[in-house]
């Protein structure tokens, strides 16, 4: 089942890991995460989606919201890991036009 | 932005008390900060009676002119003004009447609804690309999809859990199922899941005489189903969509996408889900199709290829073309180079040192009129690895479906092996009688028939006297020369060599294979061998200051000839009177003399070389027999 393994801080980063199917309840856990941790003043959030291979259209679109959310707060949403199907999904859905996106979690944090 | 244009407008103009409410795009205007303006909860005197004053005026004038939409309501002494969006009226701007600046509230309307409107359209726009970079995504997955279903080569778990999971993401469902038929056992088997819990998955044994399968076989169309109608799908939490996979009217499986999502929750599959993803299905049918016609064709090769490996003889496919198609094993052990070398190019460059074995293919290829087979023995062939073979070589036509000749199968037997064997045996046994006995078995039973010969038995005479002074190394030496000498004479004559008894040569002529001029044959058979006597003489002269001479009896006559001896060994010979009259002849004969008997001399044509006719007493016999003879004169 999708769920979120991990979320935790690294410099001013707030890393999610995910696994499983990127679909609309995985998207709706992550940004419910997004969402927490901005009232907690943290605007930086790096998605690591090595353990999801698939995402669907409604995880996608969960994830133009992250976006939005996090513009509105001068914040960045950046993405590591993707497997090709998902690059190519997200660059279609035109979510790639608006985060940075990385190859390994370590590119990612020092960026 | 609604609030702050209602503000800015009191700001400058305190003494209109400016104000507006909606009664329509609620959604729009929370996003847009004026919720607080929306008609539900508030009280605005004459809301409804300017409302449906301003929508007669707007009927009436079918015009948008905001000039002069507007409405005075002299109880309450305002000036009311319309709020579009998207040339409807949503909502109202509202002012105190006042005749220093009437046309203010005309304003805050005008520039609200261009406001609202704007954002109206902004969303509207953003949505609509929101919802083409999702017909997009389902584009591109089809695309995807259907590339990776053209590159597809195998039917594994993999291959299908890929399938599978492209279409879940496709149609942004939750779960999925890939079913397929077991072609030996006909039981249905779920190949890939996404999603699904093991408890959910079917117990029962799979077919298609009931249950979801069977409906599926019977309509052959993509359905929706509800998760409650079969027990295949308890998986499905809230509808599903299931797709048949067929194959010339049977049902090879099926696909199941189950709980389709959107952004509010799930949503029931729609026709158009159903339309696409039938005939995605019937594009993923076809893929399956295919590769079990490729299993199946690669079946049929491997059983080809086995059956071509465990075949003894070489086979080679050529096309129409001459290009090599197919090569067995056999051939490619002979041929000596590798398959890949030698497929699909032209047998004229394969085979361009084997100038025989060139000609037994292009004589073939060329005589487009013969379609018979064609034999062609004992072509010597030339490995890549230098090996010198011996193959009969058998080339037949191949015609495809519609009997137009499409190419041919040249098929080589190696019989090198058996030339070597040929050649031993011809060493010990005469050659014809080798060749009688490899071409028909029977030959080599114990037994005998009679049959016309002419023997001819050639005797060294002095024999005894030249061995006595000469030692038995040398004598052998010399005797074995001299045989070889003699012996190439008889093969020349087409004669057969029955033995060799001591110093003396028996040789048939006619046996096993009779021609008519087998007397004629041993005559001049006999005569080379005195001419060739001479040149061995010149030799043996220099060295051992001596002379061969030998004498010649030949008859003909009904003689037994076959087998004669004991399963374990035997000797192709003659026996009977004509065979011992021969050897009576040669008894008979002086050194240099043929001796002939009448039989003999009746059927050759150079007579004059012979004698008159005299008689001679021989062993055995009562009366003198008469005879004709023939003298060489030594050079």
């Amino acid at each position: 089942m999708s769920k979120i393994i991990n979320t935790e801080e690294q410099n001013k980063y707030v890393v999610v890991k995910t696994e499983g199917y990127f679909n609309k309840d995985l998207g709706e856990l992550v940004i419910s995460v997004v969402e927490e941790k901005v009232q907690e003043n943290k605007f930086h959030f790096i998605l690591d989606l090595e353990q999801s291979k698939i995402v669907n259209s409604i995880g996608a679109s969960i994830l133009i919201e992250v976006i939005e959310i996090l513009q509105d707060k001068d914040g960045t949403l950046s993405l590591c890991h993707m497997a090709p199907i998902i690059e190519k999904t997200f660059s279609i859905m035109g979510l790639t036009k608006y985060c940075n996106t990385f190859a390994t979690l370590d590119e990612a944090l020092a960026q | 932005m609604v609030s702050k244009i209602i503000s800015d407008y009191n700001n400058k103009y305190p003494d209109l008390d400016i104000d507006c409410s909606f009664h329509k795009q609620k959604e729009l205007l929370k996003s847009i900060g004026g919720a607080k303006y929306l008609l539900e909860g508030r009280q605005i005197p004459y809301y409804e009676e300017s409302l449906t004053f301003l929508k007669d005026k707007l009927d009436a004038n079918k015009s948008l002119d905001s000039e002069n939409l507007y409405f005075i309501n002299e109880i309450n002494d305002t000036i009311n003004v319309p709020i579009f969006c998207n040339d409807e009226i949503i909502g109202i701007a509202f002012g105190r009447k006042s005749n220093i600046k009437p046309n203010i509230i005309n304003s805050v309307g005008i520039q609200l609804s261009r406001f609202i409107t704007k954002t109206f359209f902004t969303k509207k726009i953003k949505s609509l690309e929101s919802r083409a970079n999702i017909k997009d995504l389902e584009f591109e997955s089809i695309v995807q999809l259907t590339n990776m279903l053209s590159f597809c080569d195998n039917l594994s778990n993999e291959t299908l859990e890929y399938i599978l999971i492209h279409l879940v993401s496709l149609y942004a469902a939750s779960k999925g199922m890939f079913i397929l038929r077991d072609s030996n056992t006909n039981i249905f088997e779920v190949r890939a899941t996404f999603e699904i819990r093991e408890e959910d998955m079917p117990r029962r044994m799979l077919t298609d005489n009931k249950g979801l399968l069977a409906e599926l076989k019977n309509t052959k169309k993509t359905f929706l189903v509800e998760s409650d109608k079969f027990n295949l799908v308890k998986f499905v939490e809230h509808n599903s969509i299931c797709s048949p996979i067929y194959f010339r009217g049977n049902l090879l499986g099926c696909i199941i996408l189950a709980d389709k999502e959107s952004r509010k929750g799930f949503i029931h599959f729609s026709d158009l889900d159903a339309n696409l993803f039938d005939s995605l299905t019937k594009e993923i049918s076809l893929t399956i199709n295919n590769l079990k016609l490729i299993d199946d064709l690669q079946s049929t090769n491997n059983l080809i290829d086995n059956i071509m490996t465990s075949i003894e003889a070489g086979i080679i496919k050529f096309t129409e073309f001459g290009e090599i198609e197919y090569v067995n094993k056999k051939a490619i052990e002979i041929i000596g180079i590798e398959r890949d070398l030698i497929q699909n190019q032209h047998y004229g460059i394969i085979f361009a040192d084997n100038e025989l074995f060139l000609e037994v293919v292009s004589n073939y290829e060329l005589a487009e009129s013969d379609n018979q087979a064609q034999v062609v023995k004992n072509v010597p062939f030339k490995s890549f690895n230098g090996t010198i073979h011996t193959l009969d070589t058998t080339i037949t036509p191949v015609y495809d479906k519609d009997k137009d000749r499409s190419g041919y199968i040249l098929s080589f037997d190696d019989i090198s092996d058996m030339q070597k064997v040929k050649t031993t045996f011809k060493k010990y046994v005469s050659g014809n009688i080798v060749d009688e006995i490899l071409d028909d078995n029977s030959k080599s039973n114990l037994g005998g028939t009679l049959s016309d010969a002419c023997v001819l038995f050639a005797d060294i005479r002095g024999f005894t006297s030249f061995s006595e002074k000469t030692s038995a190394s040398e004598l052998v030496s010399i005797l074995n020369k001299y045989f070889t000498e003699m012996i190439d004479i008889v093969y020349e004559y087409n004669g057969t060599l029955d033995k060799i008894i001591g110093d003396e040569l028996m040789v048939l002529f006619g046996v096993p294979n009779n021609t008519e001029h087998d007397c004629q044959n041993a005559v001049d058979c006999a005569i080379a061998m005195f001419k060739r006597l001479d040149e061995f003489n010149d030799i043996l002269e220099k060295s051992h200051n001596h002379k061969l001479m030998i004498g010649v009896g030949i008859h003909y006559g009904e003689v037994v000839a076959g087998n004669i001896g004991s399963d374990k060994q035997m000797n192709y010979t003659v026996i009977g009177d004509n065979v011992n009259q021969a050897a009576r002849f040669c008894s008979n004969a002086s050194p240099n003399e043929i001796v002939i008997s009448e039989d003999v001399y009746k059927n050759i044509s150079h007579q004059n070389l012979f004698s008159e006719s005299i008689l001679i007493n021989v062993k055995g016999k009562d009366n003198a027999i008469p005879v004709r003879k023939f003298t060489h004169f030594s050079i």
